[in-house]
């Protein structure tokens, strides 16, 4: 909700890191690694101006449809899990539930109702995935399910997916929602692993990849959203911001998200107004969740550059200080395996 | 056969492969769903966040160990030892270890995004090499094999095991 002032100097540190790891290892993954701020193309954000929405829910309608092809099709019963406390959770019974998130309602829309600066206010908030720009669902997926794409698109590959919902536990909104009874754990060990798969909204991918607009944003009668380069997308922001004397989130939270928004009313306000809890995302400030990752990252690029002046320095200090001590070396097996003798082991 | 490494650097090898295979682990969504977190004690287990980040300073640690020991076989002990084949093996496990992990971090970076197909190719090679490792430690300690050897020890060995060429040298 707020700026960092140290933002600036921790990207020039980012850029660093990922100029150097991306150079050496772009030899191994030759058109694996893109800098998805390249000259290919910026990644796409979605700008939300708040103070159009009226709620009318177009595009919770055009989301269902859009996407009804992608809805899990369980197959039931359920196999048995162990231990007996893993539950199902089987949303395919309640699919025309939208007043929150769920494997069937990628977005809903959210409500706010209460007083600011001595007036009343409504504001009306679609919520759906925020695509990060640094996404602790893709990063912390153990089984590479969850990816970030060049384009900003935060997308969980229903094939690969088992269900763990990790992603959902390290989702500073915990958006994806768990669907039993689907994808790959059913064909491995269903009673032991996996529990289903993780379901979000994917930015409608399909028709952004043929430059063609999320449904949300095309079915909305009062051009509430807008899409475009993520820079130009926060300029935008911040020139609405300035028109409206409102405020904008989602520019920095957890380092940067590609869902930004535009409010009248703060963004505090509207998360103590708004009702949260299961498939009902939070409206306050969160912090750079991959923020430690990216400076133990910083560690981890000189450790062994540390471990080899320290090894050079250790066979320096031998060589000049210990080097009377140690008797001449043998080539046969005697020397080092003699016990007691220590020669070489330092 | 006395290892060229002191007890110090081997046990700072085993605790970094032990914090980095349980952080590890435990990066499956394993610690809930099996009740770990309920056996007092371990209900850390269960916090994603801590488990990653003591999986990157175990992984800061073993790189530190692995430039250290390089530095010192290049520089000293390869003169009087050479790896044994399930040193070679160990020594192949864990570079590529080191490698899938160092990509994983770097695709963890803000500003990079891999494909998809190369996320998932890296996570089940450094999931699949971390298993080897670990079988790997087990043969060795089933066979009672060592990773190196003594080069005169291995001479010895195999001048012992060969069978007699040509008459006696006068």
């Amino acid at each position: 909700m707020s700026k960092d002032p140290s933002r600036h100097v921790d990207i020039s540190r980012r850029r660093f890191l990922t100029g150097l790891g991306a150079t050496s290892l772009s030899l191994l993954l030759p058109g694996a690694a893109q800098a998805a701020k390249g000259k290919e193309g910026e990644e796409l954000a979605t700008l939300h101006d708040l103070s159009k929405c009226v709620g009318c829910g177009a595009c919770v309608a055009a989301c269902r449809e859009a996407n009804a092809h992608k809805f899990p099709e369980p197959q039931k019963p359920f196999p048995e899990m162990s231990p007996a406390t893993v539950k199902a959770e089987d949303w395919s019974t309640r699919r025309a539930v939208t007043d929150r998130l769920s494997p069937y309602n990628w977005l809903y829309i959210q409500t706010a109702r209460g007083q600011f600066q001595g007036q009343s206010f409504e504001v009306h908030i679609p919520r759906r995935c925020m695509h990060c720009q640094n996404p602790p669902c893709a990063n912390l997926c153990p089984w590479g399910a969850a990816a970030r794409e060049d384009n900003g698109i935060v997308r969980i590959d229903p094939d690969i997916c088992l269900g763990g919902a990790k992603c959902k536990t390290v989702c500073p909104w915990q958006i994806p929602m768990r669907q039993t009874g689907v994808g790959l754990y059913l064909k491995i060990m269903p009673r032991y692993m996996g529990n289903g798969v993780m379901f979000k909204c994917d930015r409608c991918a399909e028709r952004v990849a043929v430059g063609g607009k999320p449904a949300c944003i095309e079915a909305c009668p009062y051009e509430v959203q807008d899409i475009g380069p993520r820079s130009d997308m926060v300029a935008k922001a911040h020139a609405l911001a300035r028109n409206i004397g409102g405020f904008v989130y989602g520019e920095t939270e957890n380092g940067g998200t590609n869902s930004l928004y535009v409010s009248p009313v703060p963004f505090d306000v509207l998360d103590a107004a708004v009702t949260t809890g299961a498939g009902k995302p939070h409206l306050s400030t969160v912090r750079d969740m991959m923020a430690d990752e990216d400076k133990l990252a910083y560690a981890a690029l000189f450790a062994p550059v540390a471990g080899v002046i320290a090894g050079a320095l250790r066979l320096g200090s031998r060589l000049g200080g210990g080097k009377a001590q140690e008797p001449p070396r043998k080539a046969d097996a005697s020397g080092p395996d003699e016990p007691g003798s220590g020669k070489g082991r330092s | 056969m006395r290892a060229p490494i002191s007890r110090r650097v081997a046990l700072a090898y085993v605790l970094f492969v032990c914090v980095l295979a349980v952080s590890g682990i435990m990066q499956m969504p394993i610690a809930s769903r099996y009740r770990i977190v309920a056996v007092p004690g371990l209900a850390w287990l269960g916090d994603f966040w801590l488990t990653h980040k003591l999986h990157y300073l175990g992984a800061v640690g073993l790189l530190m160990l692995t430039g250290y020991v390089t530095t010192r076989w290049v520089l000293e002990w390869r003169r009087d030892y050479c790896l044994s084949a399930l040193g070679w093996a160990r020594a192949g496990i864990l570079g590529l270890l080191l490698l899938t992990g160092a990509v994983r971090v770097l695709k963890n970076l803000p500003s990079v995004s891999f494909s998809p197909a190369p996320t998932m190719l890296v996570d089940w090679a450094h999931l699949g090499l971390a298993f080897l490792l670990g079988l790997l430690a087990l043969l060795r300690l089933g066979f009672r094999g060592t990773y190196w050897q003594n080069k005169g020890a291995a001479r010895a060995e195999a001048a012992h095991t060969r069978p007699p060429q040509g008459g006696p040298v006068s």
